[in-house]
């Protein structure tokens, strides 16, 4: 039994590696007053698994702090933001934990994501054309529609990022 | 004329580097309430006619269907009419069997209760949008009816004061460089007035029937940020400075008495057009509460349905339900 033990925990720690959101920023583009800005932040707040939003009305960008207990719905903070009237610029995270994994297919506090790059940075951008400008989103020509990472149709990709 | 002023506001916009506006205190930008938030708007207008002071208050809610799609209703409340036309607006004369009208100059500067106008409904849908940071170039089709139908005697209609009847058109609003500018082009279809009166030296009741001129709308605002030059909390009040141009062109008054079509030639009658220049400003408390005041003069003809200087005053804000 103990065997077994440490023969799981051998697996695992060799294929998988834990990592969870320790915050999300965001870029907001098309804001123009600090109204507009007040409107996306009322809308983010709404969603049950965010605990804060600090925007930076200047830069047009927000930190978005996650509660523990929720489950993190990414694709109700792309409806938040278009609900408000405007767009995503970028979507990135700082993790808990570098992923160290080199599979494909990922999974951060239940979210499953499909990696593009692999590094040891704990600061990642979700690749998704809701969380990029179109032409952002252009640049990446994913066609590897048949990937066996979703069973859902709201696909994310993962890059690794120096910083956020 | 407004070349000039376009001039000196793109000389300050790029002096301040300032984060522009797009809450006009006249024009509808063609942004939109955001989805499932209701927004309350009180407009009025005023204006000295002569010896008479006007007011027009509009009351409206607004609410954001989608995030393309607000709708909003509203109630006007005015002095600027009677119940009925002035009862010398069509004199006639008989001359054997035939009989001769005349339509006289509209009445103005006499004094009216307040009353409610009536209803009036406004919906815009994006459909088109650019967003960049800190930019964005953004275009919408609007639709207004008003079921408003005062007795009045000038041509032009205003559907959210006035009368009744549908419009529409297409908004625009582009922003580079801290700059931003909307440009409103709609067509106004007004309905009829009409009123039964019993005269007393008459033997039948008289049937009057004012067909108001259909218009081409337009507008075109700019509009920049004074203070804060840089943005730092929600709390920070915002001071706006707007400067809006207003035009109109619209198509004769149609008149019937008694089936008899009238052919007026009185100015207030006849097509016209007329370009106006609003000066506005505004402050924004919590980044939610509204405070618009602006100023109306005429550059270019005028107006015969309200007089100059115009001042509207207006105070919105969002719930975030």
């Amino acid at each position: 039994m103990k065997s077994l033990f440490i023969f799981l925990l051998i697996f695992f720690s060799i294929n998988y590696s834990y990592a969870g959101f320790r915050y999300l920023k965001i870029g907001i583009d098309g804001l123009t007053c600090s109204a507009c800005s007040r409107s996306v932040e009322m809308k983010l707040r709404k969603l049950s698994f965010i605990y804060s939003v600090e925007m930076d009305l200047e830069n047009t960008e927000g930190k978005i702090i996650l509660k523990e207990s929720e489950t993190i719905r990414l694709d109700e903070i792309c409806s938040a933001v278009k609900d408000a009237g405007f767009s995503i610029r970028f979507l990135k995270a700082e993790l808990t934990d570098p992923i160290t994994t080199k599979e494909k297919c990922f999974e951060i506090d239940h979210i499953q994501f499909q990696l593009l790059s692999y590094d040891s940075s704990k600061f990642i951008q979700i690749i998704h054309p809701c969380f990029l400008s179109k032409k952002e989103w252009k640049k990446y020509k994913i066609i590897d529609t048949k990937s066996d990472c979703f069973q859902t149709e709201f696909k994310l990709y993962l890059i690794h990022v120096d910083e956020i | 004329m407004w070349m000039k002023y376009r001039f000196i506001l793109i000389m300050i916009a790029i002096q301040f580097k300032v984060i522009s506006q797009e809450l006009f205190p006249l024009s509808e930008p063609a942004s939109n309430v955001p989805k499932g938030v209701i927004g309350l708007r009180t407009f009025n207008q005023t204006y000295k006619e002569f010896g008479s002071q006007k007011f027009m208050s509009n009351f409206k809610v607004m609410y954001g269907l989608s995030s393309r799609l607000t709708i909003s209703a509203s109630i006007t409340l005015s002095n600027h009419h009677n119940g009925y036309l002035p009862l010398d607006l069509i004199t006639h004369t008989h001359q054997g069997k035939v009989t001769n009208y005349i339509t006289n100059n509209a009445k103005k500067g006499l004094t009216y209760p307040l009353n409610i106008a009536g209803f009036y409904f406004y919906g815009k849908y994006r459909f088109l949008s650019i967003d960049k940071k800190n930019e964005h170039f953004r275009m919408a089709a609007y639709g207004e009816f008003s079921t408003i139908d005062q007795a009045h005697d000038e041509a032009e209609a205003s559907l959210m004061d006035d009368s009744k009847g549908i419009g529409g058109g297409i908004i625009t609003t582009y922003l580079k460089n801290h700059f931003a500018t909307s440009l409103t082009l709609g067509y106004n279809k007004p309905g009829k007035y009409e009123e039964q009166v019993k005269y007393e030296n008459e033997p039948t009741i008289t049937h009057t029937q004012i067909q108001y001129g259909q218009s081409l709308n337009y507008s075109l605002s700019f509009g920049y940020l004074l203070y804060p030059k840089i943005y730092k909390n929600y709390a920070q009040p915002n001071l706006n400075i707007y400067l809006e141009f207003v035009g109109k062109n619209y198509d004769k008054a149609t008149i019937y008495q008694n089936e008899t079509q009238l052919h007026p030639t009185n100015s207030t009658l006849i097509h016209g057009n007329y370009l106006e220049i609003h000066p506005g400003i505004q402050t924004i408390i919590n980044s939610n509460l509204r405070i618009d005041f602006s100023v109306g003069f005429n550059l270019i003809n005028k107006s015969y349905i309200h007089q100059y200087p115009m001042y509207t005053f207006s105070i919105q804000r969002y719930f975030y339900l």
